[in-house]
């Protein structure tokens, strides 16, 4: 190794020193936040809530399809009709992935809400049996789920995007008639 | 073994493993999902006699681009989200008022929120007469995860991977058709031209 070498590589990790004391030093600036008995018992609600699997389900396809479909239809990457349909494909995957996800997340999570078997190691602690019920719920949805995923998702995503499709169809077809006329 | 024992050891494993830490399943759930939702939706999409070939081209790789770009970036953002929650509890940035009274009360008032402080490195949480304010540092450290892990998800599934699949959808499309590619747009080009032309009433 010559001295270039050297130097360069005391260089960089001086200058990787200064960026994680200007992380740190950042970091201790921010302001920080004391939650109080309402504001705790709030948020603790609602981080269970995202966390449980008919939840989190419903955060990602209410974000998802806000999104998702606008990110497609705006992709000038390709032509206008591959646009559309794409939109129209990730609007129905999500509406029909969203349906059957909440059925069989719901299901599982009413099932394992009186779970009568609880493991020995968390028996006297409330906090853990809440997580370990969720954890049961979620695992049993992701198992029935790869059956529905082929049996239901797929075929009900079909359905509604060419029921979509034929309607952009038809209305194509008569803004053609009006521009020929 | 029977069945009722090899089940309890299944529950068993599942108290054991995630009654502490949710934000993992989440993640390893949330990829497995991506990856066979995915699989079924490209099967969905060659069978559609309705979508045309160049079309299903698009969604197919699409769908390839999705369960991969969401895999890896709900690895890189779920896991990294879920560590900052973390790091906020454990550091003090985030505390409930009865944890961070304890800590003010056991003279660790000026080290609360710096960034190598550690909340549970101290004598007042070490206290095994102070049980809940472990329970409330246990609670707000899985409600920080739990946003971290979901706030990573929905940031890497509903904003990053759809720009980056498209991209990388729309990059196959054209390498795989780029004959009809040029085609569509010169029909696009022409129609456009001629509604001008006509529309100015040259």
């Amino acid at each position: 190794m010559n001295v270039g070498n050297i130097v360069n590589l005391v260089s960089i990790s001086k200058m990787a020193q200064k960026t994680g004391n200007a992380f740190r030093g950042g970091y201790t600036k921010l302001p920080n936040i004391q939650l109080g008995e309402k504001a705790f018992t709030t948020a603790t609600k609602i981080g269970q809530f995202i966390s449980n699997p008919v939840g989190n389900r419903i955060v990602l396809a209410g974000t998802g399809i806000l999104l998702q479909p606008t990110i497609d239809y705006y992709n000038k990457k390709v032509d206008r009709k591959t646009r559309e349909v794409s939109a129209i494909r990730t609007a129905s995957k999500i509406i029909a992935g969203t349906g059957v996800g909440l059925a069989v997340r719901g299901g599982c999570m009413a099932l394992t809400k009186n779970m009568k078997y609880i493991p020995e190691i968390i028996k006297n602690n409330p906090d853990k049996i809440n997580n370990y019920r969720t954890a049961v719920s979620t695992i049993a949805a992701m198992a029935i789920m790869t059956i529905t995923n082929f049996l239901l998702d797929a075929p009900l995503t079909t359905k509604l995007s060419n029921k979509w499709l034929e309607k952009r169809e038809q209305k194509e077809q008569k803004e053609q008639k009006e521009v020929k006329a | 073994m029977n069945l009722a024992s090899a089940g309890k050891k299944v529950l068993d494993w599942i108290g054991k493993t995630y009654s502490n830490d949710i934000g993992n399943l989440l993640i390893t759930t949330g990829m497995l999902g991506f990856g066979l939702s995915s699989g079924a939706q490209i099967i969905g999409i060659a069978k559609n006699n309705k979508i045309e070939k160049k079309e299903k081209t698009y969604m197919i790789n699409q769908e390839v681009g999705d369960a991969l770009i969401n895999i890896l970036s709900l690895l890189a953002f779920g896991k990294l989200t879920k560590h900052i929650g973390t790091k906020l509890v454990s550091t003090g940035k985030i505390l409930p008022k009865t944890v961070a009274s304890a800590l003010e009360k056991g003279g660790f008032g000026e080290k609360i929120g710096k960034a190598g402080f550690d909340v549970l490195d101290t004598a007042v949480m070490k206290n095994p007469a102070n049980a809940n304010l472990l329970r409330d540092f246990a609670n707000c450290k899985n409600m920080t995860e739990s946003f971290g892990a979901v706030g990573g998800s929905v940031l890497s599934g509903c904003l990053i991977a759809p720009i980056l699949r498209n991209n990388y959808a729309s990059y196959m499309q054209k390498s795989i058709h780029p004959i009809e590619n040029r085609e569509f747009n010169r029909i696009d080009l022409s129609k456009y031209n001629s509604a001008n032309v006509s529309g100015m009433k040259i």
